[in-house]
């Protein structure tokens, strides 16, 4: 392609493809120093859950959803615990944490607060799209990358770029480095505007009682789910970690004797069967389950209040101290 | 096909194109036109070349008895516009009588069932445009039905316009244009500012708006602010982010298409936004609707100036109101437009108007103006406008969530500030050289890949 005719700036295609290569490899360029200023940030910033973990230096990790992170207050319990629960994160977000943990970390049991919906929802639906407030974290993990992309090729590919990895994350997380909000015990009570919430209404909305639904409708476990659990059965047995997989209590939703989960509870309970797990869901941890019919212990239909969150951390600890409390 | 593997094919055609000759490319050009409608659904295609082949023949047949009558022209005109009036009028207002499906919805693809093809409004107004300069006789009837299914369907500005004239395009795109090195780069400028203002401004804007819009009786003040300062700034993003896509895409293949938006975010008043927001459109409807209504108000010879400028005002704009769809809400828009634009032009004799002060009054007023109205073609019914109109008149309490506020509201200041330079300032003579303007490249890449939103939303205008 030679210099045509109305070209106004004089310069030819040379001068084209030179500013163009020139561009790509500034990008590259910025891509990589951009990605070791902010991994170096990243280990410093309290929007890093391994960070958070690492600094409160306990054996004992909760981790889940936001019903985790509302539902267990440490101030109140006698093991030493993290709350490490986030808003929206499910099983994906528990095996990218615990697979990123360093080898020598402090943490020897983790609760697990297990959602059947987890297992449910395959890769790229649900809990597992809010995984991308980790992608930070995706740069040693094939597998975070391939949950993160969830089948989206172009996605898979934007992952190894360091600015793509820390897409609309970084001002947080530069501003949580230099001002950190450090939480010992990673419990905050489930914050009320007031307004947004109304339990009352959410009560007539609430899923019908269990006895009355009908069985085929039972929930079954999608082939991510299954795999999910494959995985972190295996990281469970080689970090030599217990496992306590705990079911918190869903108001006006007993789950744990609900045929709707049936399956799931069933499966998982195999999948994790021969590694260190202490299954509260089961009969072990019957002593949960009247509180989901407490009403005043509950912010909305899934959410403990604050007096909830007292009560659970109670019940849970006693619970755990009794029949896990292994090492 | 979501943007940035659209962008990618499309820069892997352009290279292709590059080292084809004469008509073997533009065949190529027609040829992934067609296959890039085809991914919407394979029926479209099939639309598309029905029309195509209609505006062909009907091109002839005009040619051929334009002396002699209207009745050429006249049905050639109802057979192009048949599709259109079945899929985006008749077919709405039979479901909405039955209250089957909604009348107004954001999602691309259709109302309920109903499968809207999309772009169909933008080339059927191509294809009457053709017809009717044939009928002016402005040019002959094309022989070639591939240079004219070509115009019609060059995928660049098939969904979404520039609403592009025969006698500008066609024989560029099938012969004349190939891009030169300044084309190509500027091509990429606007390619990658068009994904800005899509991914960056207006896709993250999108969510406030739509909760202000879905929960209109007690968003409050906050949520009527996003409904109309916020929707119009998101559909500025949105449309003027595809415009700019198309032309820079044109460019790449050497083409240049009609610029659709001259910073209409600094017009002084109505009648100056209209020349910048939508300009295809709107010389498309002053060609073909404003001026012949015009010579048909000169017959009525009771009428004054002022009831024949009223007039045709009023039907030109009811028509742009109603081309965007089958809603009541479209109509009243057109024609607070119209109202709008007959009274500046009662007060257009007024002092001052061109000294800063009265630019920057006429600048707010409009951008007022232009904020409330544009909440009608948003809306989902009247009284949902009717609520936020009051919730901003009376600052009632309320509030929207927004997802990184600051991102939001950072994003829009960039916008405006470079939308500034590109009003107030010659960027062009500006950016001359290579260099920078591989710079300015390498940032805005750079800006997509840290804060573009990755929402899949299809743009606002396609549903149009």
């Amino acid at each position: 392609m030679g210099k045509e005719n109305g070209d106004e700036s004089g310069s030819g295609w040379g001068g084209f493809w030179i500013s163009l290569v020139g561009g790509l490899l500034c990008i590259v360029a910025i891509d990589a120093i951009f990605g070791s200023v902010m991994d170096d940030v990243y280990a410093r910033s309290s929007k890093n859950p391994l960070a958070n973990i690492e600094r409160a230096n306990t054996p004992w990790l909760s981790l889940g959803s936001s019903i985790s992170k509302y539902a267990l207050d440490p101030s109140v319990m006698t093991l030493p615990i993290y709350n490490g629960g986030q808003n929206g994160q499910g099983i994906y977000y528990v095996i990218a944490v615990l697979s990123a943990l360093p080898e020598d970390t402090a943490v020897k049991n983790v609760i697990w607060f297990y959602d059947p919906a987890d297992l449910v929802e395959p890769v790229g639906e649900g809990n597992s799209l809010n995984l991308r407030a980790i992608t930070p974290l995706s740069k040693d993990s094939s597998r975070l990358k391939t949950w993160i992309a969830a089948g989206d090729k172009l996605k898979s590919l934007a992952l190894h770029s360091n600015l793509y990895r820390y897409r609309l994350l970084a001002p947080g997380i530069v501003i949580r480095a230099i001002w950190p909000q450090w939480s010992l015990s990673g419990y905050a009570p489930v914050p009320f505007d007031g307004s947004a919430q109304d339990f009352a209404s959410q009560k007539s909305a609430q899923s019908p009682d269990p006895s009355q639904q009908d069985v085929t409708e039972r929930l079954v476990m999608s082939n991510d789910g299954r795999h999910a659990l494959q995985v972190l059965a295996e990281i469970v047995k080689n970090r030599t970690i217990q496992l306590v997989v705990v079911s918190p209590p869903i108001w006006g939703d007993k789950r744990t004797t609900n045929p709707v989960y049936t399956n799931l509870y069933t499966q998982m309970r195999s999948a994790l069967s021969g590694v260190g797990v202490c299954d509260l869901t089961g009969p072990l941890g019957s002593g949960l389950n009247h509180m989901s019919t407490m009403e005043t212990l509950f912010f909305d239909g899934a959410h403990f209040n604050h007096q909830g969150a007292q009560y659970f951390s109670r019940r849970l600890d006693r619970l755990i101290k009794k029949s896990c409390l292994t090492r | 096909m979501s943007l940035v593997p659209y962008v990618g094919c499309l820069l892997v055609l352009a290279l292709v194109a590059a080292f084809v000759r004469g008509s073997t490319r533009a065949v190529l050009l027609l040829v992934a036109s067609f296959l890039f409608y085809a991914s919407f659904d394979w029926r479209f295609p099939v639309l598309l070349a029905c029309i195509i082949g209609l505006t062909y023949g009907g091109g002839f047949w005009v040619e051929q008895t334009k002396v002699r009558g209207r009745l050429a022209i006249t049905v050639s005109i109802m057979t192009v516009l048949a599709p259109l009036a079945v899929y985006k009028y008749i077919l709405i207002w039979l479901n909405s009588m039955s209250q089957v499906f909604p009348t107004s919805s954001l999602n691309f693809g259709g109302y309920g069932d109903v499968l809207i093809p999309v772009g169909l409004s933008f080339f059927t107004f191509q294809c009457l445009g053709y017809l009717i300069d044939i009928q002016r006789g402005a040019y002959p009837a094309d022989r070639n039905v591939l240079r004219l299914g070509l115009f019609i369907s060059f995928f660049p500005q098939l969904l979404a316009g520039p609403i592009e004239r025969y006698a500008h395009l066609a024989e560029p795109l099938w012969s004349k244009c190939r891009p030169t090195p300044d084309m190509a780069m500027n091509g990429l400028l606007y390619i990658v500012y068009g994904l800005a203002l899509k991914l960056v401004v207006a896709d993250r804007l999108a969510l406030p708006v739509d909760m202000a819009f879905a929960e209109a009786g007690s968003s409050g003040v906050q949520g009527a602010l996003y409904a109309f300062f916020g929707f119009y700034v998101q559909l500025f993003g949105d449309f003027a982010g595809y415009s700019l896509i198309a032309i820079g895409a044109g460019l790449v293949f050497g083409v240049r298409l009609t610029d659709n938006f001259k910073q209409p975010l600094f017009a002084s008043n109505i009648v100056d936004f209209w020349q910048r927001w939508h300009i295809s459109l709107t010389r498309w409807v002053g060609d073909y609707i404003y001026r012949p209504v015009g010579l048909w108000t000169l017959q009525r010879r009771t009428w004054s100036t002022h009831q024949r400028e009223a007039m045709t005002v009023f039907v030109t704009w009811a028509v742009i109101g109603m081309w965007h769809g089958a809603n009541w809400t479209f109509l009243v828009f057109g024609l607070v437009q119209a109202a709008m634009i007959l009274t500046y032009k009662a007060f257009i004799r007024l002092k001052g108007r061109d000294t800063v002060v009265g630019f920057v009054f006429g600048w707010m007023a409009t951008f007022l103006f232009v904020s409330l109205s544009f909440g009608l073609v948003r809306t989902p019914d009247l009284a949902s406008y009717l609520d936020l109109l009051r919730a901003l008149a009376f600052w009632q309490p309320g509030q929207v969530a927004v997802e990184q506020a600051w991102l939001v509201y950072v994003s829009i200041i960039v916008m405006f500030a470079i939308e500034a330079l590109r009003r107030f300032m010659n960027l062009s003579a500006m950016l001359r050289s290579f260099p920078l303007r591989g710079g300015l490249l390498t940032l805005g890449i750079v800006v997509l890949m840290s804060f573009g939103y990755e929402s899949g939303r299809s743009f606002v205008y396609f549903r149009f």
